[in-house]
């Protein structure tokens, strides 16, 4: 019995040796054969074809253009990338020209950071390189808000219109009050002037 | 409606001493539930206490431990207190309705009822302005509100117009009490001494002058002209409390007015409980007779028919879109988690009142005392209605947060200060009528042809 046992495990053995040597083959077989992942440099270059503003990402590698690698092209917004249209893939020269929106706004000083990467590709994998441009529509000045009136602003910059009105019916109706709560202080002192008349009030 | 027509006796054929000892029958009848207060009464008032108590240590423990102790989270940030809130605003606009509409639209059949009237306004009134506080989770910034409001705020406008009306309702109230009080200073002698002190000092040394009667009577016009704007202020600010939330189910521009009709009709049915109540504790047959319920039974008639008409534009109008977020609030209203009541409150708080009362019978004070207990109950649970199943249905879908956030049932110590705040409305108005008459005799005898100011002044005749 006990020797059938120990049979039985030396066969295991070999099985398992046969196993790891196909797998150390066939990992040798794949390295030898993969494509080495090759560096891409990436270069951005920003200007108006047609009065159409256009941002040129140029990708050469070792020196040659890359053809035909998908270019995405992203501004950075407060939380997150923004994407510009579509990713356009690169030509003959390594380009890819991208249309550049008119009505995006930028910093307080109109300055957009812009973003290109190629992403997830076979030969390069991930590329990507970033450019500051002043392209960004005028923003409205920080703070005009807060110091106009309005019905978002403090309690200071209430709308004119509402100051008035609100304070012109608050002095009408607390001022009828007050009227009426002198008429109080009428009635006691016509108490004082006048004998009690009648004991049979009601 | 004719003024005066269920009068059987012409009071103004009545000679001068016959006039004189009606004053003094109708005197008598309202001054005796002030000098003795039954088991009964006393019990009622212990109750009352003692509810009112329990809400107090409740609310104790809610400022111990703050607004974590209620059910409300972040969806449901409103809930019980501000269904009451805008409950107790309704039911103050009866004052308004009873006291000013109808004198100024020369109905006179009213007069033996505008102190209850008024008193309920008071009373709610005032709970209505602390039950906003209640609902505060810092309470001790409540002063915060008018040093630092904006007047953009619909919640400031919503302080002064609470403000402003409570200030407004007590006068009217007090006004047209001065000769009541003047009653029981002069009769009421054998009361304790800080009694008698407090009917010297609130008569205002009243002696029934002509010139007193002018004032008062001048003083009472104004407030009446003043208190109508102010009341559906009161209650259209409170409406836009909510429309100008952008939230479905109350983005409505019909709010105010549905929620003004909603009011008078809740208020109408108070008074007649409360007339109910009286007539029977206080032996008022005489002067609060079945003619006055018969009237209030064809006020509450057109009140709801009034309510019922906005309500089918409130709800009617969205459920032929059922756009989305309002079509998943309206659908678990109509057929939904909320269906029973909804319908009950739409069926048992107007569409059945207003048609039981179409028949004379139910107009007896014993049927449509019960038919206002009705309409009293479901206009609560229509306020609760109108705030929390709103809060649930956000336009933002509510997603990833903690189970007990997307549902909404009151804990005991909402409960508990929700009835502590509806027993210090009964309280109020139950001492009040324990010190002062209820009826405003001078008022009645109005009503009757005897002016008073005729009989203390022959003078002026």
């Amino acid at each position: 019995m006990n020797h059938k046992i120990i049979a039985n495990k030396k066969r295991m053995k070999k099985h398992i040796q046969y196993l790891l040597m196909l797998l150390f083959l066939q990992c040798s077989f794949l390295v030898g054969f993969a494509q080495e992942e090759k560096v891409a440099t990436m270069q951005m270059a920003f200007g108006e074809v047609d009065s159409v503003k256009t941002c040129t990402v140029t990708v050469k590698s070792d020196s040659t253009a890359v053809v035909g690698t998908e270019v995405h092209l992203y501004v950075k917004s407060l939380y997150a990338l923004l994407e510009l249209g579509k990713a356009v893939a690169t030509d003959e020269n390594g380009e890819a020209a991208i249309e550049f929106p008119s009505d995006l706004p930028g910093n307080g000083e109109g300055i957009i950071t812009v973003i290109a990467k190629i992403e997830k590709d076979e030969t390069y994998g991930d590329v990507e390189t970033q450019s500051n441009v002043k392209w960004g529509a005028a923003p409205k000045k920080e703070g005009s808000l807060w110091n106009s009136r309005s019905l978002s602003a403090s309690r200071e910059k209430a709308p004119m219109i509402l100051v008035v009105a609100s304070t012109g019916i608050i002095v009408l109706i607390w001022g009828t009050i007050f009227y009426v709560i002198f008429q109080l202080f009428k009635i006691k002192k016509s108490a004082k002037l006048i004998p009690n008349i009648s004991k049979e009030n009601g | 409606m004719i003024p005066n027509a269920h009068l059987e006796t012409a009071y103004h054929e009545l000679s001068e001493e016959e006039k004189i000892a009606h004053r003094a029958e109708l005197r008598d009848v309202v001054m005796k539930p002030l000098r003795h207060t039954g088991w009964l009464g006393k019990a009622w008032i212990g109750f009352l206490l003692v509810v009112f108590l329990i809400g107090c240590y409740a609310y104790y423990l809610q400022l111990k431990n703050g607004l974590k102790v209620t059910a409300m989270r972040d969806y449901a940030s409103w809930g019980l207190y501000i269904s009451n809130f805008i409950f107790f605003v309704a039911i103050s606009l009866v004052g308004a309705l009873i006291s000013s509409v109808l004198r100024l639209t020369n109905f006179d059949w009213y007069r033996p009822i505008t102190r209850i009237a008024e008193i309920i306004a008071v009373s709610a009134i005032i709970f209505a302005g602390l039950i906003i506080i209640v609902d505060m989770g810092r309470p001790d910034r409540v002063l915060n509100l008018f040093t630092h409001g904006r007047i953009q705020s619909p919640i400031v406008w919503d302080v002064i117009v609470v403000s402003t009306y409570l200030v407004t309702s007590l006068l009217f109230l007090y006004f047209p009490l001065l000769p009541g009080i003047a009653l029981c200073r002069d009769y009421l002698t054998e009361k304790p001494k800080w009694q008698r002190w407090l009917y010297k000092v609130l008569a205002l040394g009243w002696n029934g002058s002509h010139r007193q009667w002018q004032i008062m009577k001048k003083s009472i016009a104004i407030i009446c002209v003043l208190i109508i704007p102010l009341a559906i202020s009161i209650h259209t600010v409170t409406a836009w409390l909510f429309a100008t939330t952008l939230r479905p189910g109350w983005d409505s521009t019909n709010f105010g007015p549905y929620f003004v009709a909603g009011a008078f009709q809740a208020g109408t049915a108070c008074v007649i409980i409360a007339m109910f109540v009286f007539r029977k504790a206080y032996n008022l047959q005489k002067y609060l007779t079945e003619v006055h319920f018969n009237q209030m039974g064809k006020l509450l008639v057109f009140l709801c028919l009034i309510y019922a008409y906005f309500n089918l534009n409130e709800y009617l109008v969205p459920a032929y879109k059922m756009r989305g977020a309002e079509g998943k609030l309206l659908n678990d209203l109509f057929t939904g988690h909320y269906a029973p009541l909804y319908w009950s409150v739409q069926i048992f708080g107007m569409a059945l009142p207003a048609l039981l009362l179409l028949w004379k019978k139910a107009r007896k004070p014993l049927p449509i005392a019960i038919i206002a207990l009705f309409v009293v109950v479901a206009a609560w649970f229509k306020r609760y209605l109108i705030v929390t199943p709103i809060m649930l249905h956000p336009y933002t879908p509510i997603q990833d947060v903690p189970s007990n956030w997307a549902v909404y049932f009151p804990t005991w110590i909402e409960i508990s200060i929700v009835s502590a705040s509806l027993a210090g409305v009964l309280l109020i108005i139950t001492i009040f009528s324990k010190l002062f008459p209820i009826i405003s005799v001078w008022e009645t005898l109005e009503n009757e042809g005897i002016e008073l100011e005729e009989l203390d002044n022959p003078e002026k005749k």
